[in-house]
């Protein structure tokens, strides 16, 4: 037997109908002007064991409706409602309906359509005859799913903990079997002896237990004995963290937390010692502490916190360098000697690794983790999901990846943005998920990792997916799209991201207001990262967004167009090919396309676009590189490809002004400026969507 | 010697579940139908535990509780009460009847024996 429950079906079904008959006789055989108190709780027990086994045994329908009942019946038996014969009619009703969806049950049937009807009545009737309370359902807190190193744990045991038979022992068995535990017992609470009730419990502990289990497993040992404020819980600093003296102590040399904490009590501030001496006023202070405050602020603002040993590491490089210069000086002095030229080829190797690990080790100064933006996440999905009546729990993953500060600091909006969004409109309301049989609690999982040379960070929902139906409606509707042009999913799902498009007509109080999806791209756009959107009718919707690691370094491939040298950013190339033998296709009387592997891409001629040099020698050029932007693609046209290369990004916007389809300028080895191209804007200036 | 567990129902099939769970666990059940027959039961043998339901003929189950706890072989007695999840007070009204803890229905054997293990 697959299910070992399966075995109590039969024993279930009989029961339940004998319940339900008994209900049936008990009810005709009142009489209402002299009710027998007996009989109302004889009917409530049988409601409560029906809708408990139903509930118990897997049928989940049964216990829901008769539920209703019990909670009718529950004023009738308290006295503050009182049984009509209207009452009775509406109860013999619902006690019919408990034997239909008994008897379908066990046919692993439905409920027929009829039923189903006279059901809903009867809940409305159930409900406005009187103050039939709503189903009482408690929303699980959502604890984020963040594993610490541990917890401190104040315990004091309740007083009547022996009477009500609770084994103490049992109790720390099972904590300590969550992970290293450490106990200090504190008897300060027992009395005298001629004080103490024996049969009373005085003891306290304080606890530190090491683990990496969730919370809930914590709180999960303590179910029995938490009485609120007996039982403190407090999660111990996460791996890495500076731990306080008082912990360290308490962990190497076994002082109570309940000494550290005394100890500490009787410390001063040195504002209040000064105030206790009478050399200071107390306003003084106050404003003193919050000059100090704001100071920090700022200096917080504008500083980046780094490791020592990140320093170290640097000067030790900086040591290298001067030798390998060194090595360069002698090797020049060799001339042109095979030895000389020997010498210098590993100099120049040694300086070439040398400034790639300085490079990255600078740029690692300004890395921080992203978890600086993943922790206000879990509080505020709590919040948002008890507003809008959903259960949703934050799962969180790769929160130690490390991110350009900047970047940390532009992610914070289109991140909240994405996340109140999955949880408004991404997910389903309570009762449409329990329809389609997913998990009551919804997830959103926020993710990041880093990729190839690109962190991705995704906003992953368990939702019901983005509609595209609705999107490609709206979009023709707005002019966005042409009509009879059949856009692929991947472009649809983008068009989210267009400003001006919302699928819902009626913006809801939270995710309709602030910056809207667009403002995500723009600021997407704006660290030089794209946005990738998957999703599945019904299965949930991910968002991702592919960033570079830094901001000041791009991996580039140089190209020759004409007499200039152009540079696009590898993470936007897919390939290139000659353009002899390709299949070249004229249209328009101008405009060109290819065929490739029967996709149609338009071939872009740069000189025309950005306007230098004179048009018409694009045929002349022998080459096409295949580059790629928010799922489209063209082949722009070159003459030579000279290479892949890290290039240093150098602002255009700061020295000279914004140009579509440029995004910064570098300085090449020879000392030439090159311009770096921006693929997304250089589609939208061939779609004609801008003006160069 | 297997220890044993005292289960209070009204349900026949909620009792037989309940001693089908334990009996898989090698403990010893005896069975009751509600409170005043918990009390016979009981008399004179010797319990590691008792589980009960709240709702029932004759003696709740907290009714029961207490007068257990009023016996002196069953004053340090672990007894879980059973009860429904729409009921949070049924939890406080539980331990003031000097019940251990509680299980909360709709429950699975699984759920039955940690309860159970977290007590005994």
């Amino acid at each position: 037997m697959s299910n070992p429950m399966d075995q109590f079906r039969d024993a279930f079904f009989e029961e339940a109908t004998e319940l339900a008959d008994g209900m049936e006789a008990t009810l005709l055989a009142m009489d209402l002007a002299a009710v027998e108190p007996e009989d109302l709780h004889t009917l409530f027990r049988a409601a409560h064991s029906i809708k408990g086994n139903a509930a118990t045994f897997g049928f989940p329908a049964v216990a829901s409706f008769t539920h209703q009942l019990e909670s009718t019946l529950e004023p009738v038996r308290q006295g503050t409602r009182p049984l009509t014969d209207d009452l009775r009619e509406i109860l013999l009703q619902g006690v019919d309906l408990i034997r239909s969806h008994l008897f379908h049950a066990r046919r692993d049937e439905v409920l027929p359509e009829k039923d189903q009807q006279a059901q809903a009545a009867l809940v409305i009737k159930l409900k406005e005859d009187g103050s039939a309370p709503a189903a009482a359902v408690v929303a699980a807190p959502v604890a984020p799913k963040v594993s610490g190193t541990g917890f401190s744990i104040r315990f004091e045991a309740p007083r009547d903990t022996f009477r009500r038979g609770i084994n103490l022992e049992r109790l720390f068995r099972d904590l300590a079997k969550l992970g290293t535990l450490h106990t200090w017992p504190d008897l300060s609470g027992v009395p005298a002896l001629e004080l103490m009730e024996p049969e009373d419990c005085y003891l306290a502990w304080d606890l530190r237990l090491e683990t990496t289990r969730p919370r809930a497993d914590v709180d999960d040992v303590f179910e029995f004995v938490a009485e609120g404020e007996n039982l403190r819980i407090e999660s111990l600093p996460q791996e890495g963290a500076v731990p306080q003296l008082g912990e360290i102590l308490q962990a190497e040399a076994g002082v109570s937390p309940k000494d550290i904490r005394e100890a500490l009590s009787q410390q001063k501030q040195l504002g209040e010692l000064l105030v206790d001496m009478g050399k200071v006023k107390p306003e003084a202070v106050t404003k003193a502490l919050d000059q100090q405050q704001k100071k920090k602020n700022q200096a917080e603002a504008s500083t980046v916190r780094v490791a020592t040993d990140k320093i170290d590491r640097l000067v030790n490089l900086v040591g290298e360098l001067v030798i390998t210069q060194a090595m360069l000086t002698q090797a020049s002095q060799a001339g042109h000697t095979m030895q000389g030229e020997e010498q210098m080829s590993a100099a120049l190797l040694q300086l070439d690794r040398h400034t790639r690990e300085l490079q990255e080790r600078v740029m690692g100064i300004r890395m921080v983790p992203v978890e600086m933006v993943f922790s206000r996440f879990p509080r505020m999905v709590h919040e948002l999901g008890k507003q809008l009546g959903k259960d949703v729990e934050l799962v969180m993953e790769g929160q130690a990846t490390e991110l350009d500060k900047t970047f940390i600091e532009m992610l914070v909006d289109p991140l909240t943005h994405l996340v109140r969004n999955a949880v408004d409109h991404g997910m389903e309301e309570r009762a449409e998920r329990a329809l389609t049989g997913k998990p009551a609690m919804g997830t959103i999982a926020l993710k990041a990792a880093s990729r190839g040379g690109h962190i991705h960070i995704e906003v992953k929902d368990d939702g019901k997916g983005l509609n595209r139906d609705r999107i490609l409606e709206k979009a023709l509707a707005k002019g966005m799209i042409q009509p009879g042009t059949r856009p692929s999913d991947e472009e649809l799902n983008l068009l989210i991201f267009e400003p001006g498009f919302s699928t819902l007509e009626q913006v809801s109080d939270l995710s309709g207001r602030g910056v809207g999806m667009d403002v995500v791209r723009q600021n997407v756009r704006s660290l030089g990262g794209r946005i990738e959107v998957e999703s599945q009718p019904g299965q949930g919707t991910t968002i991702r967004l592919v960033l570079p690691l830094t901001l000041a370094i791009l991996d580039g491939l140089t190209v020759r167009v004409g007499e200039e040298t152009f540079v696009f950013a590898l993470a936007s190339v897919l390939e290139s090919f000659s353009r002899q033998g390709a299949d070249v296709q004229t249209v328009k009387g101008d405009r060109e396309v290819i065929n490739l592997r029967g996709e149609f891409i338009p071939v872009v001629r740069l000189q025309k676009l950005l306007g230098f040099g004179t048009s018409g020698e694009a045929a002349a050029r022998p080459l096409l590189v295949l580059v790629e932007s928010e799922g489209r693609r063209a082949a722009m046209a070159v003459d030579e490809l000279l290479g892949q290369q890290q290039v240093v990004i150098k602002s255009l916007e700061t020295h000279y002004k914004r140009v579509e389809g440029i995004s910064g300028a570098t300085i090449l080895g020879d000392g030439r400026v090159a311009l770096i191209l921006d693929v997304q804007g250089l589609l939208r200036l061939e779609a004609g969507l801008v003006e160069a | 010697m297997a220890r044993c567990i005292l289960t209070v129902d009204d349900s026949s099939t909620m009792r037989q579940m309940i001693t089908f769970t334990l009996k898989g666990a090698n403990f010893d059940v005896v069975e009751a139908e509600d409170g005043v027959h918990a009390l016979e039961v009981a008399k004179g043998r010797k319990l590691d535990l008792i589980i009960t339901d709240v709702n029932m003929p004759r003696m709740d189950g907290l009714t029961l509780v207490a007068r257990l706890r009023a016996l002196p072989e069953f004053k340090f007695t672990p007894i879980l009460v059973l009860t429904t999840e729409s009921d949070q007070s049924m939890k406080m009204r539980g331990k003031e009847a000097g019940a251990t803890g509680w299980i909360v229905k709709p429950f699975s054997p699984e759920k039955l024996m940690d309860v159970v293990n977290k007590v005994i």
